[in-house]
């Protein structure tokens, strides 16, 4: 075989690599994904603003949400592919820094004063979130 | 030819199938007949022969929408994808390495 027919080889394997990776990426970052993650994600932070037992109900929406989710993946999603070490690790990093953020805008929209201060805290990372994935998404895909 | 090198494997429309299998767990049939841009009955042959093989595993599943047909590279069909690509790269880096000398001392 000639090196230049062993160089297409490669290039094709990286294209139809990158082609598969892509799918998977546009999968993750549609509107509906990022809208159902967005929900996933305010409505268990908003609860601590819920008394007693209304916010560990909101628990309950959540898993079913998640459920859904799960559900939406298997049946339509065009690849599945499952977690890399390092993703996993950036995930539980991407975890810490959240709860880190929500405690401290939940803290600081108390001090000033906002009458639901988990609710806004949620919804400010909830929006940053979202569009900081959809630009990734755009910016991968 | 390198020992590693799989004829089998190295025909474009199978090629084509197993990289994008590569990256992934399990790929919809329909996703990969279009990534690879062609019909639902050439897909299926080379399925078909890339499984007779043992490197590939199709699975049907039911659905809300009705069937839905998936595919993954077996460990088998990985290994050899992955031994196929290093002879691949083996051989496009002959081009880049340089010529031997004439006066050099063979080894």
């Amino acid at each position: 075989m000639h090196p230049d027919d062993a160089r297409h080889a490669l290039d094709d394997i990286r294209h139809r690599g990158d082609q598969a990776r892509a799918a998977h990426l546009r999968f993750g970052h549609s509107r509906t994904a990022l809208l159902l993650s967005a929900l996933a994600l305010f409505l268990p932070l908003a609860s601590y603003d819920l008394p007693n037992p209304w916010g560990g109900a909101m628990l309950l929406p959540v898993v079913g949400l998640l459920a859904a989710m799960l559900v939406g993946y298997l049946c339509r999603s065009p690849v599945r592919r499952s977690l890399t070490v390092r993703e996993a690790a950036l995930g539980a990093a991407a975890g810490t820094v959240l709860v880190a953020a929500f405690r401290g805008l939940a803290a600081a929209a108390r001090t000033s004063g906002v009458p639901a201060p988990h609710t806004a805290a949620a919804l400010v990372l909830c929006v940053a979130g979202v569009a900081g994935l959809a630009l990734a998404g755009r910016r991968w895909a | 030819m390198d020992a590693d090198f799989d004829e089998f494997l190295h025909v474009p429309a199978r090629l084509s199938i197993v990289a994008l299998l590569a990256p992934v767990s399990w790929a919809d049939f329909a996703f990969v007949r279009d990534a690879v841009d062609t019909s639902d009955s050439a897909l299926s042959k080379q399925l078909s022969a890339l499984a007779a093989k043992g490197y590939v595993e199709v699975r049907r599943q039911k659905s809300l929408r009705g069937q839905r047909t998936l595919a993954r590279l077996t460990a088998q069909g990985r290994e050899a994808f992955r031994r196929h690509a290093a002879s691949l790269e083996r051989i496009a880096a002959t081009a880049r390495a340089p010529e031997p000398h004439p006066a050099d001392p063979a080894t």
